[in-house]
């Protein structure tokens, strides 16, 4: 199974996506993404948040990469509830570049994307625990971290 | 991608108020699987997100319809997600 490897500052972690059709496949373990078979975006960063439970994505990211909503839900905010659109996808991770296949490895299942309630972050999308969850995430102290899926 | 969005604002909203209508009696047996609305009217009840598009399509012929799970609780995007901008965290 393809291993991403990377490197982290010691605060956040950082990984190259793309969001790939949910319906694309519905494979039970990871596979190589072929662009021509898929609906497929352009690369985006990934900040990986574990303490969020869904993943999330910037207004204006959306919009560039041409998500569909497909329904709402309630998010829990500091301020209360609010409604935001929802988004359905697969999280597609970008393999090393001395992997002998490379390209990108599309994780199992489908996710239900949240829109966040703003632009500016410095990130494209949040990587909740319903994607993190979905690979073997390891962050070493000598600044390394690997993702396996 | 698909280019645009199909369904209104909206709608979107009707469908997410339909299913939060119905969901005392869909809770206790269909919890965590996805509903396919339309019209503010719930069709159909899927286990996964990916059979509940490949349903929606077969029982509408398009995809002017929202695919929402049955849940009763909010999503908790944690304190990135207003805390990040401009990459104060």
């Amino acid at each position: 199974m393809p291993i991403i490897t990377g490197r982290h500052d010691g605060r956040r972690l950082l990984l190259d996506v793309a969001l790939v059709n949910a319906t694309f496949s519905q494979a039970s373990s990871f596979e190589h993404v072929d662009p021509s078979a898929a609906v497929f975006s352009e690369p985006v960063t990934a900040l990986i948040d574990t303490g969020a439970s869904s993943t999330s994505v910037a207004p204006a990211v959306a919009r560039r990469l041409g998500l569909r909503p497909t329904g709402k839900c309630d998010v829990m905010t500091a301020n209360g509830v609010r409604r935001a659109k929802t988004y359905h996808f697969r999280i597609a991770v970008l393999a090393p570049p001395q992997s002998e296949l490379g390209g990108f490895f599309a994780l199992p299942n489908p996710i239900t994307g949240t829109e966040l309630n703003s632009d500016g972050f410095t990130f494209d999308i949040l990587l909740g625990m319903d994607a993190v969850s979905q690979g073997d995430l390891v962050i070493r102290r000598n600044g390394e971290f690997s993702f396996e899926v | 991608m698909a280019a645009e969005s199909l369904l209104s604002d909206e709608e979107l909203d009707r469908n997410f108020e339909a299913l939060k209508k119905a969901l005392p009696v869909l809770l206790p047996a269909h919890r965590g699987k996805f509903a396919i609305v339309r019209n503010g009217e719930v069709g159909d009840i899927c286990d996964t997100v990916a059979e509940a598009h490949g349903a929606g399509w077969r029982l509408y012929g398009d995809d002017r319809f929202s695919v929402q799970e049955v849940t009763d609780e909010p999503v908790y995007l944690g304190i990135f997600s207003h805390a990040d901008h401009h990459g104060t965290s």
